[in-house]
């Protein structure tokens, strides 16, 4: 496509005045070189930065304006990283990739380096429209911020867009979203099988948590169809006003029969599926409704890493999920459940091929027994006195299929489950009030004491012996907490007890007992000077290969000195500061 | 040895591979079939050729470019060596002169580390920051100048 004349300047005026030349001495490169070496120069200048040289003089002017117009070589590629983002528009998108007459190679867009106020997806959506399949970029990282606009702030029809752009989204795996995905999913039904096709091949998707609700009724929309079938990486995280989510604005879909009634999975492929993210306000928790999650993860047969941050998951009373709890027993390859800064009435029960469970300042505590006489008599959480039997009636459960009853029944009273018997990594830290030493206790009591190798309890402050007379345990003459982990998790390669004020030298002494302990971390905590050095004794005394601790982190230990440090290196031992803290006590 | 003599008149002895580096006196060399002979460069003075023949010293051994095809691998990159960095490091006035010995001796790595340099000096900069930077007069009206803005408002930087 020819360029116009530039609207409104008359070039050969411009020319005419030019020859005037300039009085002052000038080292004018336009002057100095002949023109075909200024192009070269031209071309190490990307397009459209290029054009802002425009204003230098007349000369430059007419110079730079027959050089974009006659030298295709500006135009096949274009970088548009250091402009204002909200100059980057559809129309202009469409504008420079007409002009370039089609021979685009290379774009870059300007990405989460800046606010993105359009619906960046329209802007990667008419670059599809307009780039040849083979060379077009395979991903797209745009941020995502709040849907803002209307249609007239777009200006293109979003549907109008996507169905003309989808046969060139062939080779897009990656797809990161805004909001203004969610109004072009409310279009769904007018997607061109092409734009079915493209999304059948994306293998990662971001979006914002804004508008998984639309997300979630385009998967189960009907007929059911499964849309993303090469899907392996789901993300829904939070955006920077989250905490807008929280609020009831958020509408979720109602649910249709027919997903209980069918074996359909939506997501067959999906290995990871994120929620959320850490939340910059504790108190304000992002919204999601426990039913649709449910439905989310029986639609993931292949789920390996769960991950849901800063999301409060409320039930619907109607259907008895005040009571009821997510269940993912069916998700057999889950590797790691991660509920951190999260809330929900009552824990999730995982499936034993679980590695990793993660409740990091989270509202919920691992599913314990409790005990009569020594013997596991029941779940703890149902001594609440919910009837849970009662509520289950109400449901309407088919036999059968991911919702089959007999699966989702037939372990809940087993009191053997072997539910964290896999785990490797617990993480209970600064978890809310609900922990104590008991739940922690019961909660190792039902991990593999040779299994599990990580055990973070910072920031659980009421760890101590004391409380734990009360229980009918039968451990062995345990004399302190740390006594009782020692015994628990003899494997224990890395362990913090930091922000716990009852921990102290004697139970330093305990831990340091681990064989296997490569990692302490007692930041915050009352242990001093003679602690550490006893520690170090003990150590002096090992075999040199059995000396395994090589990080040690005690900040903000005030009963010891700063020059322990060099006892520890000495030593071998490394004492990192610990990054973590701040934040868990922010 | 290569002898060659400027404009101004002045020769320089150089090594046959250092000379070679440019390909105009590659290819009067092979003409001539005889390199004792000496090659009036006409185009370059003393001071200019010396300067090339220093970059040429410097990069004697690289390897021959490979063949380009042109636009479609031109990489938009303005990375520059660190040495030929410092080796651009003259006024304004050197710089303009080597690009055109560089053009004229046909040496392309040269001529486009110069190209480098100069479009180094125009990116990022403002036009009223290249204007200063090359002591260019300003001849816009400031109506004109308000209309190309306009046209332009997309590229602008700031």
């Amino acid at each position: 496509m020819k360029l116009r004349d530039p609207p409104g300047l008359d070039l050969g005026r411009l020319n005419r005045v030019d020859e005037s030349g300039s009085p002052t001495p000038t080292t004018d490169p336009l002057s100095r070189l002949p023109v075909e070496l200024f192009e070269k120069i031209l071309d190490y200048i990307p397009y459209p930065k290029s054009l802002s040289t425009k204003l230098v003089s007349r000369k430059w002017y007419t110079f730079v304006w027959d050089y974009v117009q006659g030298n295709p070589a500006a135009w096949t590629h274009f970088d548009f990283t250091d402009l204002p983002v909200e100059r980057v528009t559809p129309e202009y998108l469409v504008a420079c990739i007409e002009r370039s007459g089609g021979k685009i190679k290379e774009v870059v867009l300007p990405t989460a380096a800046v606010k993105d106020e359009y619906a960046s997806v329209l802007r990667a959506l008419v670059l599809c429209e307009h780039m040849p399949s083979s060379q077009f970029t395979e991903t797209f990282h745009m941020d995502g911020v709040p849907y803002v606009g209307s249609q007239a702030i777009w200006g293109p029809d979003p549907a109008y867009l996507i169905k003309k752009a989808s046969p060139f989204l062939k080779n897009l795996k990656s797809l990161s979203v805004d909001d203004g995905f969610g109004a072009v999913l409310q279009d769904y039904r007018s997607f061109k099988p092409s734009t079915l096709e493209a999304f059948s091949r994306l293998e990662e998707l971001r979006m914002s948590m804004r508008i998984l609700p639309r997300f979630f009724e385009f998967l189960g929309s009907l007929p059911l169809t499964v849309w993303f079938k090469n899907l392996q990486v789901l993300e829904c995280l939070l955006d920077d006003e989250h905490g807008k989510i929280s609020d009831q604005t958020q509408v979720w879909p109602e649910m249709s029969s027919v997903f209980f009634t069918s074996n359909f999975v939506a997501l067959p492929e999906v290995r990871v599926f994120r929620l959320g993210g850490i939340p910059f306000d504790r108190e304000v928790l992002c919204a999601m409704d426990q039913q649709c999650l449910d439905l989310l993860i029986r639609w993931m047969p292949k789920l390996e890493i769960f991950s849901c941050r800063g999301i409060a998951v409320l039930g619907r009373g109607s259907y008895g999920y005040l009571v009821r709890q997510t269940d993912f027993r069916w998700n057999r390859y889950l590797k790691e459940f991660d509920f951190s800064y999260s809330d929900t009435t009552r824990m999730p029960v995982i499936h034993p091929s679980c590695k990793k469970l993660i409740l990091r300042e989270s509202g919920v505590v691992p599913r314990t027994l409790y005990y009569m006489f020594g013997q596991p008599a029941g779940y703890a959480e149902e001594s609440n006195g919910y009837d849970e039997d009662n509520v289950m009636r109400r449901i309407h459960m088919p036999s059968g299929g991911p919702f089959s009853t007999d699966l989702l029944d037939a372990e809940s009273n087993d009191l053997t489950s072997p539910e964290y018997e896999n785990l490797s990594v617990l993480d209970l830290s600064g978890a809310r009030s609900k922990i104590d030493s008991i739940t922690v206790v019961d909660s190792l009591a039902r991990c593999d004491e040779k299994e599990l190798k990580e055990l973070y309890l910072t920031r659980c402050r009421n760890l101590d012996y004391q409380s734990l007379i009360s229980r009918d345990y039968l451990f062995s003459d345990p004399k302190t907490f740390a006594n009782l982990i020692t015994v628990l998790c003899p494997c224990l390669r890395r362990i913090s007890v930091g922000g716990n004020a009852t921990f102290d030298d004697s139970c330093l002494e305990y831990i340091s007992q681990l064989a296997d302990l490569e990692y302490l971390d007692v930041s915050y905590t009352a242990i001093t000077n003679n602690g550490i050095m006893g520690l170090l004794t003990w150590r002096a005394n090992l075999k040199p290969e059995c000396r395994r601790l090589s990080t040690f982190v005690f900040d903000e230990c005030k009963w010891v000195s700063p020059e322990i440090v060099e006892e520890l290196e000495e030593a071998g031992i490394s004492t990192v500061a610990n990054t973590e803290m701040p934040r868990l006590f922010a | 040895m290569v002898k060659l003599i400027s404009s101004d008149g002045e020769t320089f002895s150089v090594e046959k591979d250092v000379a070679e580096r440019s390909i105009l006196i590659k290819n009067m060399i092979e003409d001539v079939g005889d390199s004792s002979t000496e090659i009036p460069i006409p185009n370059v003075t003393a001071n200019v050729l010396k300067k090339v023949l220093e970059w040429c010293e410097h990069h004697k051994s690289d390897p021959a470019p490979v063949s380009e095809d042109d636009n479609d691998s031109r990489k938009k990159s303005t990375d520059i060596d660190e040495w030929d960095q410092k080796f651009m490091q003259v006024d304004q006035e050197m710089l303009f002169e080597i690009i055109l010995a560089a053009n004229y001796l046909d040496i392309k790595a040269l001529l486009e580390v110069g190209c480098k340099t100069v479009a180094n000096m125009i990116k990022g900069k403002s036009p009223e920051e290249i204007r200063r930077q090359f002591n260019i007069q300003m001849d816009f009206t400031p109506e004109e100048e308000a209309q190309i803005r306009r046209e332009n408002e997309w590229a602008e930087d700031r």
